[in-house]
């Protein structure tokens, strides 16, 4: 009876083993569907934390590039209708002032028509043209050294003006036509040199009496021949020589 | 770890992660999604497992306190010794040994009984359904089962004559 009792208990244990391997079995395929499972949702729906965390700033990041390209690609075939590049064109117009700047450096006052350079419309294109600008240099013109004639150092001035307008010239003036470069472009020097006058004969002979010329109209300061084009030109030197 | 090493691993661990899981609560269903539950933690760690031992672990300790947290459900006044609740590897090796010992019994018995006792046994399947499976009539099949239990009861006292 013992024995029996025992060899069914042995025999109870070997076939829990079995049935419990064959669950442990059915288990497994469970397990293998819910991994597959896991799987596919993880393909379809979420993504595991490092990568969460990494895609949109990756999406962003390839977007920017995307538009970068394509605005490289794009930016040199652009043309632009000549419709475009006249309204995109700065209009420059050269105004001419009518109120002449005054200056007075050491009781001389130059009266100097300045042409300036209006802005009209502040639009700039899209696409700055090169305008055919001349940028013309200043022209040096070359002073022929001549024993410079008396001219009178003092110089009276009736009637004291004012400067109307403290504007920098050399900031604002460009030589026109109608005025001679040299005495736009380096109104200090001439009149540094107006100042330096000394007659010639003076020197030699210091008992040598200076007599003022009548009529001077016909040359510069400077005792030279006078443009005979140029008729408002005389504005920078309105002031007479006694 | 690829999906294909880690279902392979998880696999072969679950066999011991459920007897952990059995051992701690008392009721294989509970131990069943106790493993269930442990195998979906796992995965969402997958990326921070890169050789099989530190699944093994880390398996071994999610399982035991899935089991833990199912007991305090189950017995939530009932204080619990996490230690002495997990198995032993002699208790793991011994379970192991004996279904290798069953299964090269039932192997040396005739077709017709080791399809009945596979089938109601490992399979899981009731009698009604191995009726259907293999055509035999119920009273046939009790025959078949009693003359294979017969015949494993021999085997069993074989073998124990053969142990020195």
């Amino acid at each position: 009876m013992k024995e029996e009792k025992e060899l069914n208990d042995d025999l109870k244990q070997l076939l829990d083993a079995l049935e419990e391997h064959g669950r442990n079995t059915r288990r497994q395929a469970q397990l293998s569907d819910l991994i597959d499972q896991l799987a596919t949702q993880e393909k379809t729906v979420e993504m595991p934390h490092k990568h969460r965390k990494l895609a949109p700033l990756w999406w962003a990041m390839g977007a920017a590039a995307a538009c970068l390209l394509l605005w490289l690609l794009v930016k040199p075939t652009t043309k632009q209708t000549p419709e475009m590049e006249e309204k995109n064109l700065v209009e420059v117009e050269k105004v001419e002032v009518t109120e002449p700047i005054m200056t007075e450096e050491n009781n001389v006052v130059i009266e100097e028509p300045v042409v300036k350079e209006e802005l009209l419309t502040e639009e700039m294109p899209a696409v700055p043209k090169k305008t055919p600008t001349k940028v013309e240099k200043p022209r040096m013109k070359i002073i022929e050294e001549k024993p410079e004639e008396p001219v009178l150092a003092e110089v009276n001035l009736t009637e004291p003006v004012k400067p109307t307008d403290t504007e920098n010239i050399e900031s604002n003036t460009t030589p026109t036509e109608n005025e001679t470069p040299v005495a736009v472009q380096k109104p200090q020097r001439r009149v540094i040199r107006s100042l330096n006058l000394v007659c010639y004969e003076c020197q030699k002979d210091p008992e040598h009496e200076v007599k003022p010329k009548p009529n001077v109209d016909n040359r510069t300061l400077f005792g030279q021949p006078q443009d005979p084009n140029m008729k408002n030109g005389s504005l920078a030197f309105e002031f007479k020589l006694n | 770890m690829t999906i294909e090493e880690f279902k392979r691993d998880i696999l072969r661990l679950q066999p011991l992660m459920q007897r952990t899981a059995e051992h701690i609560i008392g009721n294989p269903d509970s131990a069943e999604d106790a493993v269930q539950e442990t195998v979906i933690a796992l995965w969402e760690q997958r990326a921070t497992i890169k050789e099989s031992k530190d699944l093994e672990r880390l398996s071994l300790t999610i399982v035991k306190r899935r089991s833990i947290d199912q007991l305090r459900k189950q017995k939530p006044t009932v204080s619990i010794d996490a230690e002495s609740l997990m198995l032993t590897e002699a208790q793991q090796d011994d379970l192991e040994e004996r279904y290798q010992l069953a299964r090269q019994l039932v192997d040396h018995l005739p077709k017709r009984q080791r399809d009945a006792i596979l089938m109601k046994y490992e399979d899981g399947l009731s009698n009604e359904e191995i009726e259907k499976a293999t055509g035999m009539s119920r009273t046939h099949l009790y025959a078949t089962l009693s003359r294979a239990y017969t015949s494993l009861r021999n085997a069993i006292e074989q073998h124990k004559k053969e142990l020195p």
